[in-house]
Parts: structure tokens; sequence; C-alpha cells
């Protein structure tokens, strides 16, 4: 004799549940999610570009701290220790931000060709 | 290529390598059934449209951990559902709503659209006095073809315990509706 939880699907049950189940507006539902995951697509995007931008940031602002000690350290009397702290008073983003005397073309001058 | 001839998961694996088409394509192919399946959870169809979404949205979000050596459909009838569960555990579902007669058939007579109005609600009334797991067993089996494996895989459960789920699910939707069910037959 055949197991009561062997047998299969019943056709009755099922065409019932399938109907009082069935939902509306199929293409309409197809279409909203085509633009959900369009939107999801778009977004995780801007997560990825927004990933690289936040190293990239720092990483410019290391080198541009890094170019800044140099110069200061290439303009410091023989023997003189530069720090930071020099280094970033006599950068030019600050002598162009402070518009101080030296602001100006022969800041961005001098910091394109150095000591030539 | 028509996708309608493509298996589930080639276009997965289309999925995964960026084709949102492809995707698309499953969606269409697997909407109703996995929003038959979070309506007999959740018993409210705007609760299981919104579970649906968020649940096929995970899935596209996971599918580049699809195995494709599995059947799809489990796996993606897994997602939904816990979609769903979380919706209920969050405690944002609305209240379940009877089916109107214009929702129920457009386009029918007013008696038919009535009569077929009244008959879903009495189907979806005994599916809702059912336990949660049979409600599940035995739509996924009866209504959605699932084999048993598929529905233990889908719901995290014994193959038995889906057999004997289904069972006595369909024992009792048998009472509740047994007119209806002659009918039908």
């Amino acid at each position: 004799m055949t197991s009561p939880f062997n047998s299969g699907p019943d056709e009755a049950v099922g065409r019932l549940l399938r109907d009082a189940l069935e939902p509306a507006h199929h293409a309409a539902f197809v279409t909203r999610m085509a633009a959900a995951v369009r939107a999801e697509a778009r977004e995780t995007t801007w997560d990825i570009l927004a990933g690289w931008a936040r190293p990239g940031v720092a990483a410019a602002a290391a080198i541009a701290l890094t170019l800044a000690m140099w110069l200061a350290q290439s303009r410091a009397p023989e023997g003189a220790v530069v720090t930071i702290a020099d280094a970033v008073e006599s950068s030019v983003p600050t002598l162009l931000l402070s518009g101080g005397a030296d602001a100006g073309t022969d800041a961005v001058l001098a910091a394109m060709v150095g000591d030539r | 290529m028509r996708t309608s001839s493509v298996a589930d998961a080639e276009l997965a694996r289309r999925a995964a390598s960026g084709d949102g088409g492809a995707f698309g394509a499953l969606v269409d192919r697997h909407a109703p059934a996995v929003r038959r399946a979070a309506r007999a959870l959740l018993g409210n169809e705007h609760d299981a449209d919104d579970a649906a979404q968020d649940g096929l949205l995970a899935a596209w979000r996971a599918i580049d951990r699809y195995d494709p050596a599995r059947p799809f459909r489990p796996w993606l009838m897994r997602i939904v559902l816990n979609a769903a569960r979380d919706l209920q555990r969050r405690g944002i579902v609305r209240r379940a709503e009877p089916i109107s007669p214009a929702e129920a058939a457009p386009g029918m007579s007013p008696e038919r659209e009535t009569d077929r109005a009244l008959i879903r609600d009495k189907v979806a009334r005994a599916l809702a006095r059912l336990p949660e797991r049979q409600r599940l067993a035995v739509t996924m089996f009866d209504a959605e073809g699932f084999a048993h494996a598929e529905i233990a895989d889908a719901l995290g459960i014994p193959e038995g315990t889906v057999r004997s789920d289904v069972f006595h699910a369909r024992r009792a939707l048998r009472e509740a509706l047994g007119s209806l069910l002659e009918e039908t037959r």
C-alpha cells in the first residue's frame, strides 16, 4: 500500500491555492523590479567610486605633505631641521590660502621649478 | 537568443557577470511563484510584494554566490521567504484583507466576479488557519510543483517533515473546502 506521505501533487488543491494567491499585475511588478535592479547597479558603482575616492584623497594629501617637506628642506639653510609644521606653513597651498605677501604666481612657479 | 529557452543556471551565470537583463528574465519566470509563496506566508498581497521585491533584490546581490550545480528555484525561494520572515519579524505587515471582486477577476460578469471572490476568500481563510510551515509546504508542493526535497532545501527542514506537513495541510484544507474541491475536480 502506498503511504499517504508519498502521494503526488493534488491538482484540485493546487488550482484553488494558485487562484486564491494569484498576484495581480505581473508585468508591472517585473518592470518595477527591473528599475530597482538598475538603481541598485548604479548605487553599487557609486559605492565603488566612493570607496576608491577615500584612499585616493588620503594618498594625495600624503604626497602633498611629502612634497611640501622636501621643498621646505631644500629652501632651509644648511643644517636646519624642518618640521611638518614648518613644511605645512611654507607650502604653496598654505601661502595661496593665507593670501600672504609671498602668495601669487611666484610661489606656484617656485613650487613647480624648485631651485632650478 | 530568446531567454525563455535558456536554463535558470545559465541565466544566473550571466546575471552574476552583471547582465541585468538575464536577471530580469529570471524574475519574469519565477516572480509569480515567489509572490504566491510570500502571500501564503504573510496573508496580504501588498506585504507579499514588498517581501518578494526585497528578496529578489537580495538574490540579485547574492547571485554570484549561487551554485549552478543546484536547482535555482529553491535557492531563490529561500531568499524570498527569508525576506518575508524579516518583514514579519519587524512587525510591519498589514492586516490580511478580504479579496475584492474587481481584484479577483477583472472583466468577468459581476455575479461570477462575486462568486470567484468568495471562493478565493474562503480558500485564503482556510489557508490562514494552517500553521505557517504547513501553509508553505502545501503551497509549494500542490500549487507550485516543487519536489519534497526542494521544499526541504528552501525551508531548511527534513524532507520527512515536509511530507508530513503537506499531508496534514491537505487534510485540513479538504475538510474546510470539501464541496469546493469536489466542484474543482
